[in-house]
């Protein structure tokens, strides 16, 4: 009897060299921001220095603005967002996934909607709808967001094996087991990347948005630093906000890596940069 | 017990070449507790005639019967070993198992029994927690034909199960198969393309032209246990050799 396993080596091999390759890029940046920075007056390109001093009065909040002040409103805007994307998205995704009319009459618009610049949305719904707290930041993340969730689930539900559903029909497996047993699954590769990649966009359109749509938020704040030249503190309130991107998508990864234990082969592929 | 078809027609749609008949009033019977063997050339609806009788295709015309007694396909004990394993790779071993039983409506409490008796008997129980894809290829067929045993069919319908496997670790499946298949006595409906393997396996072969015409019904009477190599079964490969390409006017 053969007794092979596969996978387990090149596994640890992957994870210790990609630490050490994350460490030396994020130098090699700040390197080259630093030698940049030269070529500049401080104001406009601020050098490391600079920034390290702008970036302890954001997060002490000696600054105009606080972060305590502006961060929940805009955390609040992202996650009702993103929530309402990835649900609206999910449902179209898998009626066009699933039915042939939803596709016919649904393909052509979300392929349209998802080259719409969120600056668009953004301009449009503040000529709609003015300033608002959360219906402007909000929808427009929406608009957005829904046509990237919707091609996505709609690929991953094209491309279950249809073996594995006959088989299913050869052993008479029941609905409530076939969904869980074998179609999520396959999907759940798919729902997983869409949610990561989602929630990285929705932070991008929220800041946007609230540049122009909003009297309070992470976008409000920057816009008001980048209109009087402040492109330190610009940069300075941006840092902690992709310090949490990063660890929110840190943290998606590793209930991933649980989730999909058994892809032996894909583990190592999996974890840029861990 | 004995299956039959009756009359089968079938013709499928295809968008390039036309309507392609399958098919044209096949009528075929496999003994009960007899391990036959449909063979033919590729593409000349033998997988076909398994999902017949399994009912994931439905005929044109035509009937299924059991002992006799017309039944609807797929209305049988039954379960069917795929050319790939067809495992559930997100499910260890002994779950890919226990969700046939499951499907089968045998209660949580007594899944772990049967799932540990079945992977002793293809000699895979030390695997039960791992994930096919750390498996080898013959073992992960091993584990599709353990899903197969588990739900105790009567019938097993197997598709080309050792098509893939390289020729020694196939040579060892058919042989612990063929173990099974005396211990457990179950009819067993095999499809290959390889004229060897059905000689080597079979009480029964049945042989299929390129138009899904059967054209020879042939016995192997051969004792058990058989030896690979064995001169008898040789010579009866050499004959359906060439009954075989007398009349399978090869379009390759």
């Amino acid at each position: 009897m053969e007794d092979t396993r596969l996978g387990e080596n090149a596994v640890t091999v992957a994870r210790s060299a990609v630490s050490g390759a994350t460490v030396l890029s994020v130098a090699a940046v700040l390197l080259a921001w630093q030698v940049a920075s030269l070529f500049f007056t401080p104001g406009i390109f601020p050098g490391l220095g600079r920034l390290a001093a702008d970036l302890s009065v954001v997060l002490a909040g000696n600054g105009r603005h606080r972060l305590v002040d502006h961060v929940p409103v805009t955390l609040l805007r992202v996650v009702v967002g993103f929530a309402v994307a990835t649900a609206v998205g999910t449902l179209f995704g898998t009626a066009m996934g699933t039915r042939r009319r939803a596709e016919r009459y649904l393909l052509a618009t979300t392929l349209v909607l998802l080259g719409v610049p969120a600056i668009v949305w953004a301009f449009v719904l503040v000529s709609w709808f003015g300033l608002t707290s959360l219906l402007v930041p909000v929808a427009t993340i929406t608009l957005v967001v829904v046509p990237y969730v919707t091609i996505n689930v709609w690929e991953g539900i094209q491309d279950v094996d249809y073996r594995l559903v006959e088989m299913a029909d050869a052993y008479e497996v029941g609905r409530v087991q076939r969904l869980t047993g074998v179609y999520l699954p396959q999907i759940g590769p798919y729902l997983f990347s869409t949610v990561r990649i989602a929630f990285a966009i929705s932070w991008k359109i929220v800041l946007i948005a609230e540049m122009f749509g909003a009297t309070h938020g992470v976008g409000f704040a920057i816009n008001y630093y980048f209109t009087r030249d402040a492109t330190g503190m610009v940069v300075a309130w941006a840092l902690p906000i992709m310090m949490l991107v990063y660890a929110l998508d840190r943290l998606l990864n590793r209930v991933e890596r649980r989730f999909f234990d058994w892809r032996a082969t894909d583990v190592a592929t999996g974890g840029v940069g861990a | 017990m004995s299956l039959s078809v009756t009359d089968l027609t079938k013709t499928f749609e295809d968008a390039r070449r036309g309507n392609v008949t399958v098919f044209e009033n096949l009528t075929v019977t496999f003994e009960g507790g007899a391990f036959s063997t449909v063979m033919g050339p590729s593409g000349c609806g033998k997988t076909t005639l398994l999902n017949v009788l399994a009912g994931l295709v439905d005929p044109d015309a035509g009937h299924v019967s059991v002992d006799g007694e017309r039944v609807e396909p797929g209305d049988f004990s039954f379960a069917y070993v795929f050319q790939e394993p067809r495992l559930l790779d997100w499910k260890t071993v002994g779950e890919n198992v226990a969700f046939a039983l499951r499907a089968n409506g045998v209660p949580e409490s007594e899944r772990d029994e049967v799932v540990a008796s079945v992977l002793d008997l293809v000699g895979l129980r030390e695997e039960t927690d791992t994930y096919p894809l750390r498996l080898s290829g013959g073992m992960r067929q091993r584990v599709g034909l353990a899903r197969a045993l588990a739900v105790e069919p009567d019938v097993l319908l197997m598709d080309e199960p050792f098509s893939e496997l390289d020729e020694l670790t196939a040579r060892r499946l058919r042989e612990d198969l063929l173990d099974l298949w005396q211990e457990t006595g179950k009819t067993i409906v095999f499809v290959t393309h390889d004229i060897g393997e059905a000689v080597f396996l079979s009480d029964d072969v049945y042989l299929l032209n390129e138009r899904g015409e059967l054209f020879e019904e042939a016995t192997v009477p051969v004792g058990r246990p058989r030896t690979f190599g064995d001169r008898e079964l040789d010579e009866v490969e050499r004959r359906l050799t060439e009954t075989f390409f007398e009349n399978v006017t090869n379009r390759v």
